[in-house]
């Protein structure tokens, strides 16, 4: 579980401070697939930025399952991301020079993970992604769509409580797009994470539990899916 | 994350970008490549120093002399005129007296003294041969080895005949004969024996005594020719120095034809140096820390100096040390300017990876092992640099030491670049901690490095 409290994220020295967050409280609950929408600017960033712990809150609490990571140190905090934090990222960010195994390998030697199972883990989190024939290609000679995948093993590698996934589609076209959408959700279903995806897109938005709508650093509302209102979407974009 | 797993990405995002790699390491291979050879030159100068004195100083024997300038070269200016003083080379020493010898005879742990004869020789002639020759001629040491082209030597410390006389190689090439036909034949010295030196008074005396006549004969000059049989032609050698110097007659002959030139004259038993055997067993150090007491007791205002074996050995281990230095300097200035190579690659990498690194610290990396995996990247460059650079020089003096050897006549088995594995893999670890602490700077810049700065998308 996921809880902000009146967190409020400021940038920059006082006359020219920039407030990216702006008194955020939220709970977002275990297994829950949340999407924050909003448009460039509004702060959604920082606010994955801030739940994952990849930033600090200003002013505020930031809790995940109950443990204040606002007050963490940052060794504390970079074990935190280590252990219970997946992330995806629109520019997929793997290693062009290595191959999709070493990719996958890097959360899992961050963590220490002994050179025996992490084989296991790294043809385990490969396997999901269908790129176990890929294990020993380097990175660069993958399609954009593969890449993506890639990304999605190495997120899934250290089996993560929350997977934070930054406009994972952006770069996609909507074929592949979807798939990568499929993979993300039947993942976090499958291993009963948390998944938050940041986007602008609408039908993306659409197939999460919750949508989060956030304008200037502050929530706008947050609505729960109409399950009958997916499926037609979802159609829609298959013609 | 695990040291072993930093390594092996290190060394994998070196493979990487081998160019640059190479390319650095180069820069650090021109710096132990010279301070390579420089070890090398200085090892293989300082064992041919050791083969050199070894084969010409025995080292259970002290070398003494009454004036410290015969050691220190060419004393130029202003001397103090000693009554004493001999005339050798064009250079005033003082000498030693037969006093002075006979305090070194009494310390504990001499064998023997044996001063430098000196037998300056009008000329020379040999056998058959019409030419008149200057030579050296200097008593035979039986403690040093020589190496025979012809003939027979006594074994090692027993001393030639006194009518013998052994011949250098060279002057039998000179002359024109071969080194086995020389063997038997006859060496004649031509010795003239100076004025000799009388007071007034004297002369006064002798014309009252002895008549005008007598004073003539005194004054007039005497000539000898002394007849020598050669026993032996010494071998020309890389090490031995004394061999190509001059003739070699026995100690007694010396000892006689010296005395014979200098009856009558001020300079009669007086040396410029003289060897002192140490009893074996006795170390010669200790007998030459003896001397200064001796002559304490004896005559406060007079001393003489002593030089040993291993004082020989570390003045020119001095030298040898001090051009070694030199060379060495110039690969520490290259080294110098290949940490600065590495720094800016390695600050270039740091630019190029943003993103690597962004997104290992988002994976909950720590900034310390950000750091490492930098800096190990910067070792495996002095690594690489550093087998590049000993390996190069070790091939350069493998080829090169056979023609060395030949041009500085060193003699065969002689070769003046020594390559020892030890100091060579101390180098080499000192580069990779050179190279580490280079890279210490872009590696905190990594270290350092907002991921999320990083990982913006633009």
């Amino acid at each position: 579980m996921i809880q902000l409290e009146n967190v409020t994220k400021v940038y920059g020295k006082k006359d020219r401070s920039f407030t990216a967050l702006d008194n955020v409280t939220l709970t977002i609950q275990d297994g829950e697939s949340v999407a924050i929408v909003g448009k460039s600017g509004s702060g959604k960033s920082t606010l994955m930025h801030v739940m994952s712990g990849l930033d600090r809150a200003s002013t505020g609490t930031v809790s995940v399952d109950g443990q204040d990571i606002s007050k963490l140190k940052n060794k504390a905090l970079d074990s935190f991301r280590a252990e219970k934090i997946g992330f995806i990222f629109q520019a997929f960010f793997v290693q062009a020079n290595e191959t999709c195994a070493q990719n996958v390998s890097l959360p899992l030697e961050v963590l220490k993970v002994g050179r025996f199972s992490r084989k296991k883990r790294i043809q385990t989190a490969l396997q999901a992604v269908e790129l176990t024939d890929k294990a020993n290609e380097k990175a660069k000679n993958l399609s954009g769509g593969q890449k993506q995948r890639l990304a999605i093993a190495r997120a899934i590698a250290n089996k993560p409580r929350i997977l934070f996934a930054d406009e994972p589609t952006g770069n996609l076209d909507s074929v592949t797009g979807e798939l990568i959408e499929n993979l993300l959700f039947s993942f976090t279903k499958k291993l009963g994470s948390t998944l938050v995806i940041v986007t602008h897109d609408a039908d993306l938005a659409a197939k999460c539990d919750r949508q989060i709508f956030i304008r200037d650093g502050k929530i706008q509302e947050s609505q729960k899916k109409a399950k009958a209102a997916a499926k037609p979407v979802k159609k829609a974009k298959r013609v | 994350m695990k040291l072993q797993d930093i390594f092996a990405r290190a060394g994998r995002s070196l493979r990487n970008a081998k160019g640059r790699t190479v390319l650095t390491s180069l820069a650090i291979a021109v710096g132990a490549f010279t301070l390579t050879l420089s070890l090398a030159a200085g090892e293989g100068a300082r064992q041919y120093a050791d083969k050199l004195i070894s084969s010409n100083v025995d080292p259970q024997s002290l070398f003494v002399v009454k004036d410290d300038s015969v050691f220190g070269g060419v004393s130029g200016g202003l001397q103090e005129y000693s009554a004493t003083a001999t005339q050798y080379g064009g250079i005033s020493f003082k000498t030693l007296s037969a006093k002075d010898l006979e305090i070194v005879s009494g310390i504990q742990g001499v064998e023997s003294v044996t001063p430098t004869y000196i037998v300056p020789a009008e000329y020379v002639t040999f056998e058959d041969k019409d030419t008149k020759y200057t030579t050296d001629i200097t008593a035979y040491d039986p403690s040093v080895r020589s190496e025979v082209a012809a003939g027979n030597l006594p074994p090692l410390g027993q001393q030639i005949e006194s009518d013998a006389v052994v011949v250098p190689q060279a002057y039998a090439e000179q002359l024109g004969i071969k080194p086995k036909e020389l063997v038997g034949q006859a060496v004649t010295l031509r010795l003239v024996k100076a004025n000799a030196q009388l007071t007034p008074k004297q002369v006064e005396t002798i014309i009252k005594k002895q008549g005008i006549k007598a004073l003539q004969k005194k004054l007039a000059a005497q000539s000898k020719d002394v007849k020598l049989i050669v026993v032996a032609v010494s071998a020309k050698s890389s090490t031995a120095l004394s061999t190509s110097n001059g003739l070699f007659i026995s100690e007694v002959k010396a000892k006689e034809l010296s005395d014979y030139l200098t009856k009558g004259t001020d300079q009669y038993q007086q040396y410029v140096s003289a060897t002192v055997k140490v009893k074996d067993g006795v170390d010669p150090e200790k007998v030459k820390e003896a001397i200064g007491p001796a002559f304490e007791k004896e005559d406060k205002n007079s001393t003489v100096s002593a030089r040993s074996a291993k004082d020989l050995q570390a003045l020119l281990f001095t030298i040898v040390n001090t051009l070694q230095g030199i060379v060495g300097g110039f690969g520490v200035i290259a080294l110098i300017a290949s940490v600065f190579g590495i720094i800016n690659t390695q600050y270039i990498s740091v630019l190029e990876r943003t993103r690597e690194i962004g997104l290992m610290k988002a994976l909950g990396m720590r900034g310390h092992h950000v750091s490492r995996l930098f800096q190990f990247e910067a070792a495996w460059i002095g690594l690489l640099g550093g087998i590049i650079g000993a390996g190069i020089a070790w091939g350069v003096g493998y080829l090169l030491n056979p023609w060395i050897t030949e041009q500085l006549s060193l003699g065969d088995g002689t070769y003046l670049l020594i390559f020892q594995p030890i100091p060579i893999a101390v180098l080499i670890l000192v580069l990779v901690i050179i190279a580490m602490l280079a890279g210490w700077f872009p590696a905190r810049k990594a270290a350092k490095l907002d991921p999320i700065e990083a990982l913006r998308t633009e």
